[in-house]
């Protein structure tokens, strides 16, 4: 049997295996005595075993078959679960990982999962003179040295199976299984799934996005054309481009805890490390998001984690002597909103002292010497600067200094935007608010001086036609009267470096986008609207050359370039 | 008229390449089960001339489900697919009404002839 085929299966189930077995080890350290947690990742080795054997991966063989036997002990209460067995489980399926992958790829791990082994192994025989001087259990699991000692037995016969099991030998016709008159009902088989690897997803994104584009165009020939007939059939074209559309972004999407579910593991670590005490909580597991955005956004959250971990959450004996809980509470909370997905990062630690945060801003100039208190806006603003740290030292967890300007960087070049709330002594909340997908956006469209800027509708209030007599001015900045709001104004044209506009329409009226980023409205004034599209999204080196303006670009219809405007970055 | 077949394993990679060895050799896979309550409910529901039954799974594990199945038709045809070291298990599957077994590391050949065995 050709096993390469399967090789990808084995890889991706045993990567879900793995997911469980971590996740019930957290369970099993938080819980020493519960069975349920222990059974579980004993069944979930056991299944690996099968599948490693069955592909002939010797050494995730080896790894699962010490490791089941270990289970099988702690199962059956011949060892007590303490922290040198828990860490010694990690350190094993953290071995079995490695060895899944360099086995997958066709190399040896016999190497790589030697300690891991050694450890295992160990352990099994310094609890056995310790605990269970006199019932050698492991020996009845001999370890396989060579995949050969898996023959399997040629005959049932080698296992002693009970004479009595003769009686269910009797050969049956099968017409006593007769089947029933009425029609066999279909198979529930549950939803079927077969794996698409991304790169043939994200040509399908392309080309639904470049039909999009086609559309587009053709709409406006059809419109110079006004054939009713071409337009009818030019409204079925477009519905179902839609749809079509709709359903590629569809089978993009993937639940968050595909990769939020290593978070556990990773706080766990992190706080092992630091000598702390730390329970996270993850809520949203199974809010779905386009994986490219998924996989970009990982390594930001991952960041806050550490974040928190390392400044924001206390050691044990100074939260207790805070009246705190010894364990610091860290929730990593998704939620979904239509086309956005909000992602908050809570601890329950010290918080961002704000008083050092001014002293520093002072001393770099980034406040007046004069302000005496920082809002939440200022904050963020401040400690976003690149490298901006208060931190004492620099610890090899979070890297250097708070970072958080890499977090907003990636975030704001996604098209989200972050959001920080912090109270020192009570903790700090950090949320990001994101697009569920990378590759196509709803944009309203602006012409400034005969360019075309995108503006992402993920941020657009609405538009207005502001006539002269609502727009005032405050404080020497030009504001908008919206409804009984005011509204400060941006020129586009300023922002972009052009002259201001001769042109002012015929009634004295300007065009303005009423953006709302991180709750505060901007007008943002153009010269003309040039209508709503979808657009999708290329990447755009602009924005690492520091053209923070801007977060990306698109192509026209026309084929014209657009770029894509960040409205983040506006405030 | 080929013969009808439920999988029931934890694994999908078990069951994929169960059902295609048997898919190869003509017989037809009417269902799947990934733990022993699923493999009861769906043995009730599709009769099947056979199942392969693996003995670890969540919920509930393979010999209870093979007890079940067996005490609601005794003529049930179970095939154990066990793991190395589970011999006791197998026995003990075989006494709550299993008809035979093949161990993991699956090979084609063994897996057809068991069920060839199996279904008389």
């Amino acid at each position: 049997m050709d096993l390469a085929k399967y090789a990808a299966l084995f890889q991706s189930e045993s990567r879900e295996q793995l997911s469980t077995m971590n996740e019930e080890l957290l369970a099993l350290e938080r819980a020493p005595t519960a069975s349920e947690p222990v059974s579980a990742v004993f069944r979930a080795v056991h299944t690996m075993k099968g599948m490693s054997a069955t592909m002939g991966y010797a050494t995730v063989t080896a790894l699962a078959h010490e490791l089941e036997s270990l289970l099988d002990r702690v199962r059956h209460a011949e060892i007590a679960v303490d922290r040198a067995v828990t860490d010694t489980l990690f350190a094993a399926v953290d071995a079995l990982e490695r060895a899944v992958e360099i086995e997958v790829a066709g190399g040896s791990a016999e190497e790589a999962a030697a300690p891991a082994l050694a450890r295992l192994r160990d352990l099994s025989a310094s609890r056995a003179r310790a605990e269970q001087p006199m019932s050698l259990s492991t020996q009845e699991f001999p370890i396989p040295t060579a995949t050969q000692e898996f023959a399997i037995p040629t005959s049932t016969q080698e296992f002693a199976i009970p004479s009595s099991t003769q009686e269910f030998r009797i050969p049956t016709s099968t017409q006593e299984f007769a089947i029933p008159s009425a029609p066999r009902p279909a198979a529930p088989r549950g939803p079927r799934t077969i794996r698409v690897e991304l790169r043939r997803l994200d040509g399908l994104t392309n080309l639904a996005g470049e039909l999009l584009v086609a559309r587009g165009r053709l709409t406006d020939v059809a419109h110079e054309i006004a054939n009713p007939a071409l337009d009818e059939a030019l409204a079925q074209t477009s519905r179902l481009i839609s749809d079509l559309h709709d359903q590629i972004m569809a089978s993009r999407m993937v639940p968050v805890g595909q990769v939020f579910d290593r978070f556990p593991r990773l706080v766990r670590d992190a706080a092992k490390s630091l000598g702390k005490e730390i329970e996270l909580a993850l809520e949203g597991r199974d809010i779905e998001l386009d994986r490219s955005m998924l996989d970009e956004i990982g390594e930001p959250i991952v960041h806050l984690l550490r974040n928190a971990a390392d400044h924001g959450i206390e050691q044990p004996d100074v939260r207790e002597r805070a009246g705190k809980p010894r364990a610091g509470q860290l929730t990593l909370t998704v939620t979904r909103e239509r086309q956005m997905v909000t992602m908050r990062v809570q601890d329950d630690g010290r918080g961002i002292n704000r008083d050092r945060v001014l002293e520093r801003a002072r001393a770099e100039g980034l406040v007046a010497a004069t302000v005496e208190s920082l809002s939440d806006e200022d904050l963020v603003r401040i400690i976003a600067r690149p490298g901006f740290s208060t931190a004492a030292s620099v610890t090899d967890l979070s890297g250097r200094g708070v970072g958080i300007d890499v977090v907003l960087t990636r975030v704001r070049a996604l098209g989200g935007s972050v959001e920080i709330s912090s109270e020192e002594g009570v903790g700090t909340r950090v949320t990001l608010r994101l697009p569920v997908t990378l590759a196509i956006v709803r944009a309203l469209f602006a012409r400034v001086e005969g360019e075309m800027y995108a503006v992402p509708m993920t941020h657009v209030r609405e538009t207005v036609e502001l006539r002269q007599t609502a727009r005032r001015r405050v404080q020497g900045r030009e504001v908008m009267m919206l409804r009984d709001e005011v509204v400060p104004l941006l020129q586009f044209r300023e922002i972009v470096g052009l002259p201001e506009a001769a042109l002012v329409s015929v009634d004295g009226s300007t065009q303005v986008i009423v953006i709302e980023c991180d709750g505060r409205r901007t007008g943002l004034v153009v010269d003309e609207f040039a209508g709503e599209q979808d657009i999708v999204v290329k990447g755009f080196d602009g924005v690492r050359d520091g053209l923070a303006l801007f977060s990306g670009a698109t192509i026209l219809a026309d084929g014209a370039p657009a770029l894509i405007v960040d409205v983040s970055s506006l405030n | 008229m080929s013969h009808t077949v439920l999988i029931c394993d934890d694994a999908v990679f078990m069951r994929t390449m169960i059902s295609d060895i048997l898919e190869e050799s003509g017989y037809e896979i009417v269902g799947q089960a990934e733990s022993g309550v699923q493999a009861i409910e769906r043995y009730k529901a599709l009769r099947p001339d056979l199942v392969t039954m693996d003995i670890v799974m969540p919920d509930m594990g393979g010999i209870d489900a093979v007890r079940e199945i067996t005490s609601f038709d005794a003529n049930a045809k179970i095939l154990m697919c066990s793991a190395m070291g589970q011999q006791a298990l197998v026995v003990e599957a075989i006494q709550a009404g299993a008809k035979d077994f093949v161990v993991k590391p699956f090979q084609p050949s063994r897996v057809l002839e068991a069920v060839q065995r199996v279904l008389g």
